[in-house]
């Protein structure tokens, strides 16, 4: 396949043929589940953007006024989202830039690391930044599977360093 | 000095803007943060997963302190090291490290495969030298002009101009054009939160005092690009699979002279794709690479080898990648509408220097046009020279693990959206943009289109409204500058399902043929 048919054959109907590996294989019921999801988001958005322009408050500026932009937006998004249902949902078409499946493992990192950098950013200005980057990089570490002291006290140590010198030292950042 | 210049004639204007704007590099720090932005671009470029344009968004954090000149430096600077660095792992373990080598890879990693690692990564260096400077030439040739023919541009052309700008960035997202339209209408709304611009109103604030003043872009851009990736990575990531082991002999480093010889017409070939491409707004290196391939083939004797290790695809497809960069950074700053990605986060982060890219930058400050010409063309030679040293390390950084750079990432994220304003709140943003924008990325809208919305809303809305006010609808229709981008603009998004529907009834029709043909 040459790299043009490549960029041809990106948009595929139904089936998305397995690569080499054989691991990508999605069914027609799953693009038209994915692809409904990505209709049904837009189409709250555009609703919400709607609704929230009838608050915007007008003092006589017309037809032309601070409504008259986000309305049209509005109304593009719902009008796009409908035609996303013709294009991608009925045929179930989608792109072949899929991304890679997600894994159970993966979204227990990702909801974990959240955490750890909500706590991070509440601590702001209330511990030191140098302290608070080396327990937060610490505890990435260990939750990313790495131990051994070089990556649990060397690594952070590093980070903790840089970011104090290049921030809090020669930026000024009032970080502590 | 410069009115006594003026009475000389307009040659020692120009002159006197060259000889002003060359006289940046003169300067030691602007030199310093050449280098840094170099190292930290190579290595961007290095690790497949970090785009330039989330090391554009990550930089953009810590250089809004510097001079402007200083900070477009280091962020230029990161653009071009990064797509000298992508090449290593193309080369070495067959992944992009960044979108601009997707046709390195054609070449690359077969030849590499084949023992010659070294001798593709010297072509491919050269070839980017080439291509980067041939688009540096294209820059300082055709920027000013351009930007003089722009600044007669009325509200309707300027219209006309973002929703060109707009649309040519959906248009080449094959396969995706609704769902482009859907994100830039997103970045198109974003843009009108905060203050009406006309009539001062409160829009979508919901109370909240620091939106009074919109939504920022540097967090928005930081969370979309750089967050939303390192989650997207994170999510996807299987424990039970190990990373691709690099190739690490490397072989003969220099091509010999028949094959220098042989290397000259692809890279023409590559330089000319991508000077006509790279003037396209918002095509990037990645499609600009794949069809100066496509084209060096075309005119090669040794068609048979490209996509087997072929050092004239290699060569042509690297030359023209780089190419694009001259016309992205010519139509970024002479007509305000970003060449790609990576010039919509520059956008963003000139315009809190306070320069606003556009027909006036260029036409009222001719220097900065040679300033970037000798920056870029600082970074390139410089660039170069580190690329044929440092190939032998770049190997061993291909085997660290992806999760250090994950949290690399997410913490220097946190702390540089926070250095911008010392605001918590510029956090809270980047990580709810980096949450929509990993939603966006499995869901496949693309985020480019959404960060140009934003930095073009205020120039849609405001030309737009400008227009209808003065002469309505009619004002379009009378303006044959904003009617030829309108059509442009048609064709850039009708034309890829146009052609797609076309390919499908082919194959429809012959699959017909084959049937009735079996039929007895």
């Amino acid at each position: 396949m040459t790299p043009q048919d490549t960029l041809d054959q990106r948009h595929s109907t139904g089936v998305i043929e397995s690569d080499d590996s054989g691991a990508v294989r999605h069914s027609a019921s799953k693009i038209r589940i994915r692809e409904s999801l990505a209709v049904t988001l837009a189409l709250v958005g555009g609703i919400a953007v709607l609704i929230g322009t009838n608050n915007i408050p007008l003092r006589g500026t017309g037809e032309l006024g601070p409504r008259f932009w986000p309305a049209l937006l509005g109304w593009g998004i719902v009008g796009l989202s409908v035609l996303l249902v013709t294009t991608n949902v009925l045929p179930a078409r989608t792109s072949q830039d899929t991304p890679s499946p997600m894994t159970r493992y993966g979204a227990t990192q990702l909801i974990l690391t959240f955490g750890v950098l909500l706590a991070y950013l509440s601590l702001f200005n209330v511990i030191t930044l140098w302290l608070i980057t080396f327990v937060t990089v610490a505890l990435l570490v260990l939750l990313y599977g790495f131990r051994g002291w070089k990556v649990l006290i060397l690594f952070p140590g590093i980070i903790a360093a840089v970011l104090h010198i290049l921030f809090v030292v020669l930026l000024r950042v009032p970080l502590g | 000095m410069t009115h006594f210049l003026e009475m000389l004639g307009p040659s020692l204007v120009t002159a006197n803007a060259v000889l002003d704007g060359f006289s940046i590099i003169l300067q030691l720090d602007t030199l310093l943060y050449i280098g840094l932005g170099m190292l930290v671009g190579m290595l961007v470029g290095a690790f497949p997963g970090v785009t330039a344009t989330m090391a554009v968004a990550l930089a953009a954090g810590f250089t809004m302190t510097m001079e402007p000149m200083q900070g477009l430096a280091v962020l230029l600077t990161i653009y071009v090291a990064a797509q000298f660095g992508d090449r290593v792992p193309a080369i070495l373990i067959n992944t992009p490290g960044t979108p601009a080598s997707i046709s390195t890879t054609f070449d690359g990693y077969p030849l590499a495969r084949q023992g010659k690692a070294g001798l593709a990564m010297t072509v491919s260096a050269f070839g980017s030298a080439v291509g980067m400077l041939v688009g540096i030439v294209l820059l300082a040739v055709i920027a000013i002009p351009l930007a003089r023919f722009a600044r007669e541009f009325g509200p309707p052309e300027l219209f006309a101009l973002v929703v060109f700008g707009l649309t040519m960035m959906i248009g080449v997202s094959s396969g995706r054009i609704i769902k482009g339209l859907i994100a830039g209408c997103f970045g198109l709304f974003l843009a009108t939160v905060g203050r009406d611009p006309v009539s001062g109103d409160a829009r979508f604030t919901m109370d909240i005092l620091e939106l009074n003043s919109g939504v920022p872009f540097i967090p928005v851009i930081i969370g979309l690009f750089g967050v939303a990736e390192v989650l997207n990575q994170m999510l996807t990531h299987n424990k039970n699979i190990t990373q691709t082991k690099p190739i690490s002999q490397l072989g003969q480093w220099w091509p010999d002279k028949k094959t220098s010889k042989s290397l000259i017409k692809p890279t023409a070939v590559g330089a000319a794709t991508g000077s006509v491409i790279g003037l396209v707004p918002a095509v990037g290196g990645d499609i600009s690479g794949i069809i100066g391939w496509d084209n060096a083939r075309r005119v090669s004797k040794e068609k048979e080898k490209f996509g087997k290790g072929s050092l004239e695809g290699l060569m042509a497809g690297d030359t023209s990648t780089t190419t694009t960069l001259g016309g992205s950074v010519t139509t970024t700053m002479a007509l305000g509408i970003p060449g790609d990605s990576v010039m919509a986060v520059l956008i963003g982060s000139m315009m809190i220097w306070g320069i606003q890219p556009g027909p006036a930058l260029f036409s009222s400050n001719p220097s900065m046009v040679y300033s970037l010409v000798a920056i870029l063309t600082v970074a390139t030679l410089l660039s170069l020279a580190v690329s044929l040293l440092r190939m032998k390390s770049m190997v061993k950084l291909l085997e660290l693990n992806q999760a250090y750079l994950w949290i690399i990432i997410l913490v220097f994220c946190m702390v540089g959206t926070y250095s911008i304003n010392n605001s918590v709140f510029d956090v809270v943003v980047m990580l709810l943009m980096g949450i929509i924008g990993l939603v966006m990325l499995r869901l496949d809208f693309p985020a480019g289109p959404t960060v140009l919305g934003l930095i073009l809303g205020p120039l849609a809305e405001a030309n737009l409204r400008r227009t209808l006010i003065g002469g309505g609808w009619e004002s379009f229709l009378s303006s044959p500058i904003a009617m030829i981008l309108f059509i442009i603009s048609a064709a850039a998004l009708l034309f890829p399902p146009l052609r797609e529907m076309s390919r499908r009834r082919k194959a429809e029709v012959g699959e017909k043929g084959k049937f009735s043909a079996n039929v007895p």
